[in-house]
């Protein structure tokens, strides 16, 4: 404030006050009233005789500190103004909400629709999102994991595609300083933890090179093994998994003491932070004892290798290098082939399966958020016309068009907020859903639970999609011309030719898309069909199947593993109601496999060519007639082919695939092979499926336990009809009278280890067909509503039309035709768009190609007659106009 | 704003009673309650704006008064506060307090001998 106003009170200039129009002017408020009290006291003096320069004088001193006080009252007004404001916005943010809700609850049929489209919508987007966000993603903790990359084998001459690598590939490759930033392999075991508590197995992870510092972990406690620990002597260390360390106590003094793991004392040296599960269910890891003899293996398909890319290089850099490392070893050694090596993002490797299977939920996913929009926009074309009058009478009784447009923008938040919220709970079930089917085979799943970016997803996706379907009906809405609405009658306007086009578009816009929806999950259920059709080479029905691991001291010895099977297989003898039982070490849908290279003795290896490798599976009992494995030639093991460190009497027994690629044109019996040790041929069984139905067969040889006398995971396989409960006490108990420190686990019948090898493709034929069915649904409702709702429209003039003579069939084919050309136009448009989009699915087909005519033809088939029946009631109502109400209604 | 002073915490307190008190009469603008309060204590009590105004925007804050803008008999616009249901509830609160209070002082005062 200058000091002239100070001096002279009035001098507050007058334009100071209109500004009260734009609301209260706190400043010219508070200066009126100490002007006012000022001129008051001045005269209050003047009255008394004082002479008014004195008395003016008197009043200003004693008033005090005009700026002082005046900054104290405009604080305090200021507060309330803010105060008042708030609670007046709140007062009609709560009418409005009150008003849309009101509004809403009139129209139930259009709610119910509207919020059932958009929790649908939102909800599967949510779900799908949130599980890509987990598995594909971030499936591990740790930074960057977009420069994590895993190396894979391919030798497809052999069938053996995304294998491990051997340990001296891993070797080579994690010299490669210039290639990582840091690298270490893995190589999954399983092992015994003895003397804490009960004998415990546990999920071991034997590690080499830097594999900690891959994932930038710290360790939880203690700390993590140095790769120098895989030299001989000094690799009995181990780190626990969080999840093992609290099983065990969760006892800080852990640290230091050792146990005992498979018979062998480890010390614990450090536990991995709880957010670290990899590899996925990893409860120890321990380094691998490095022989130089092990070091110079290629081709023993067993180590992960993953590794950091070298900061700086870029992902062609890195292939480039890993190349060259081939050519090396192709060069120098004449090793392999020039490239048989791959690169994959560790993301994509853990996700597998499920990657495809994901990606295609997501297309599918956005495709009904489509549907959804598409819908919604319509429903808001038909009663947004329906409600013209109500808002020309609302302008007519002095409503803005600034109000107008706020309260249905407010009606379609409530309406998008509370579709969000149901789509949250429709989200959860979903990813339920999800974990149910997949949880066996995918434990990645099962832990995936609705995110917080998904939730904020969700948010944007709620409010963009009020946004969206209020604004368009609202511009219009403000638009309307009052009068002409009002004169229209009791019909209420109608719309225009180009409204109705909109309409249509968004009709045949939603069969499209359903139909896309109906051909995709069409491909899927016809490609689980015919996968599970396929004959995996042996019979799934009534074989139950158990895992146990053998270990401890006592089984240090040479001939104390096979003198275990042999007490074991014995006392099965004893149990002939269990039908035919045996075991083996790598059974088929476990997940278990071993692919060995081999040669075949006295035949000449070309080293410029990859090794030829076979599955390596041991077995005892009768393990081919538990499986129903056909014995086609030679015979199958028995008590001849016995211990021996002779290996000029050791067997073999090869399947078809073997005899069929590699000895094309000779007898297979009687020749020897050599994949570690040597073996006689003395057999040929059938070929049986290893991993996935209708996969290529890959080679197999089966080993006899007694001469392969180095395996102590074992399936134990049995045929029978008794239940599993009992069958698992029989073997557990015949297992313990001879060893109670072998635990026995994993308990599955060979049909739920095949649906498992399933899941993933079950799983998007599971979501997928649930999705289109909710689609067909919502375009149901949106051709109901559009066909009923040009019914409504044409009534006079079918009333014209009956009136003249017109039969109630014709007026029927009528509207029918309108819907089913509606529908022709989307089901044209909706092939196309398959035709296009079911190239995504070809990772997931078998057996089906992706134009396979059968489901094309019946999805529009599908299509049509839903189509015809939604237009039908509509139809009906359309001929019972009668003729007299329709002309008076006017 | 006020200056840290006990006393002008219980000066505080009380102005509002007297305030509340004054404008149960009848709605009064700032200078009429001030004078209204001089001329009643017969000069005793000197009200000084830099405490007045602030006060009555306080309780008009709080929703004790209200203040409203109306013209007065000289044809002037000034601001009359008025008292409002809930100004009228405390000022009963305050009375009754002030009773006691008064009550007690008087007997201290008044008493005739020293405790035993």
């Amino acid at each position: 404030m200058t000091s002239p106003r100070r001096d002279d009170p009035a001098a507050s200039p007058k334009w100071w006050r209109y500004l009260r129009f734009w609301g209260t002017n706190v400043r010219a408020e508070v200066d009126d009233e100490i002007s006012f009290h000022l001129e008051e006291l001045v005269g209050y003096h003047v009255a008394r005789g004082v002479p008014p320069d004195e008395a003016r004088r008197i009043a200003t001193e004693r008033f005090g500190d005009r700026d002082h006080i005046a900054l104290a009252m405009r604080t305090l007004a200021t507060q309330r103004e803010t105060a008042m404001q708030r609670t007046e916005w709140l007062d009609s943010m709560r009418r409005d909400l009150r008003y849309a809700v009101r509004q809403l609850a009139k129209r139930p049929a259009f709610t119910f629709v509207a919020l059932i489209t958009l929790a649908l919508g939102i909800g599967s987007n949510t779900a799908i999102f949130s599980a890509v966000n987990a598995v594909l993603l971030h499936p591990v903790a740790t930074t960057d994991v977009d420069r994590i990359m895993v190396v894979r084998t391919n030798l497809p001459t052999m069938n053996l595609m995304n294998e491990d690598v051997g340990p001296g590939e891993a070797l080579d490759l994690m010299a490669r300083r210039d290639l990582f930033d840091a690298s270490g392999a893995w190589a999954g075991r399983s092992g015994v933890i003895t003397e804490i508590g009960d004998p415990r197995r546990v999920t071991v992870a034997r590690t080499m090179g830097q594999f900690f510092d891959v994932f930038h972990v710290v360790p939880a406690l203690g700390r993590f093994y140095r790769p120098d620990e895989s030299e001989p002597g000094k690799e009995r260390v181990v780190v626990l998994s969080y999840g093992l360390w609290r099983e065990l106590g969760a006892d800080r003094s852990l640290i230091g003491k050792s146990i005992t793991l498979s018979g062998v004392r480890h010390e614990v040296v450090g536990v991995a932070p709880e957010s670290f599960d990899y590899p996925r269910g990893t409860q120890l890891y321990a380094p691998i004892a490095m022989t130089a003899q092990y070091a110079q293996n290629r081709g023993q398909l067993i180590w992960n290798l993953v590794g950091r890319m070298k900061t700086g290089i870029s992902r062609r850099q890195f292939d480039a290098g890993i190349l060259s490392e081939q050519q090396r070893w192709h060069r120098d050694l004449h090793y392999g082939d020039k490239q048989f090596l791959s690169v994959v993002p560790l993301v994509t490797m853990i996700a597998g399966q499920l990657r495809p299977a994901l990606l295609v939920l997501l297309g599918a996913v956005g495709v009904v958020l489509l549907i959804a929009c598409a819908n919604i926009a319509s429903l808001q074309l038909v009663h947004g016309t329906a409600r013209t009058r109500e808002l020309a009478v609302r302008a007519a009784l002095g409503a803005g068009r600034g109000m107008i447009v706020r309260q249905l923008l407010v009606e379609n938040l409530v309406l998008s907020v509370a579709g969000g919220l149901i789509g949250l709970g429709v989200g959860a079930v979903i990813l339920k859903l999800m974990s149910a089917a997949g949880a066996s085979q995918m434990p990645a799943l099962s832990d995936v639970h609705l995110s917080g970016p998904a939730l904020l997803f969700t948010a944007a996706a709620t409010l963009v999609a009020g946004g969206l379907f209020g604004l368009l009906p609202a511009l219009r809405a403000g638009r309307v011309d009052v009068q002409e609405a009002l004169k229209d009658g009791a019909g209420g306007a109608s719309l225009g030719g180009r409204r109705s086009r909109l309409l249509h578009t968004s009709v045949v816009i939603q069969v499209a898309l359903t139909l896309v929806l109906v051909v995709g999950s069409g491909l899927m259920i016809r490609s689980l069909r015919a996968l599970l059709s396929q004959n995996p080479g042996f019979s799934a029905e009534h074989v139950i199947t158990m895992k146990m691991t053998v270990t401890g001291p006592r089984y240090q010895q040479s001939g104390s593993l096979t003198n275990f099977y042999n007490q074991l297989l014995g006392s099965f003898t004893g149990m002939k109601e269990l039908g035919p039982i045996g075991f083996v070490s790598e059974l088929p849908f476990s997940g278990d496999n071993d692919s060995s290279p081999f040669r075949v003795i006295g035949r000449a290896t070309d080293p410029s060519l990859p090794a030829m490798h076979a599955n390596l599976h041991t077995i005892g009992g009768d393990y081919f007639k538990a499986m129903r494995i056909p014995l086609l030639r030679g015979r199958t093991f028995d008590k001849t082919d016995a211990a021996t460190p002779d290996q000029a009497t050791w067997v073999c027994i090869i399947d078809e695939t073997l005899a069929k690629t590699y000895f094309p044109n000779e007898d297979p019996i009687g020749k020897r092979i050599n994949q570690g040790p040597d073996a006689t041929i003395v057999g040929i069984v059938g070929t049986v499926s290893q991993g996935e139905l209708g996969e290529p067969p890959k080679a197999t040889v089966y080993y006899p336990y007694t001469q392969h006398a180095w395996y102590s995971n074992m399936y134990v396989v049995t045929r029978t009809t008794l239940p599993t409960a009992t069958v698992v006490s029989r073997v557990r108990g015949a297992i313990r009278a001879i060893d109670p420190n072998i635990p026995l686990f994993s308990t599955q019948t060979l049909d739920e280890r095949i649906a498992g090898s399933l899941a993933p493709r079950r799983l998007a034929m599971i979501v997928l067909t649930g999705l289109a069915a909710l689609s067909l649904g919502l375009a149901v409702f949106g051709l109901y509503g559009v066909i009923s709702y040009a019914v409504s429209q044409r009534t006079r003039e079918f009333g014209i039309r009956l009136a003249l003579g017109a039969r109630p069939t014709d007026v029927q084919s009528m509207v029918l035709r309108q819907g089913v050309m509606l529908a022709l136009a989307g089901v044209v448009l909706g092939l196309s768009g398959a035709f296009i989009a079911t190239r995504a699915l070809s990772n997931l087909l078998f057996g089906v190609s992706t134009r396979d005519p059968f489901t094309f033809i019946v999805g529009p088939v599908v299509l049509a007659t839903v189509a015809v029946a939604a237009s039908y009631l509509p139809a009906r109502r359309a001929t019972k106009t009668n003729p007299l109400d329709a002309l008076r209604s006017t | 704003m006020a200056p840290d002073r006990p006393t002008v915490d219980l000066l505080q307190g009380s102005l509002d009673v007297i305030v509340l008190q004054t404008l149960s009469w009848q709605p009064m603008h700032g200078f009429g309650i001030a004078r209204w309060i001089q001329r009643v204590t017969d000069d005793v009590f000197q009200i000084e704006e830099g405490t007045l105004y602030p006060a009555l925007y306080k309780m008009e804050n709080k929703g004790w008064v209200k203040g409203e803008w109306r013209v007065t008999e000289n044809n002037r616009r000034a601001k009359y506060y008025r008292l409002t249901a809930a100004g009228k509830k405390r000022l009963a609160e305050e009375s009754r307090t002030w009773s006691l209070f008064a009550g007690a002082m008087a007997k201290i005062m008044t008493a005739a001998a020293a405790p035993a």
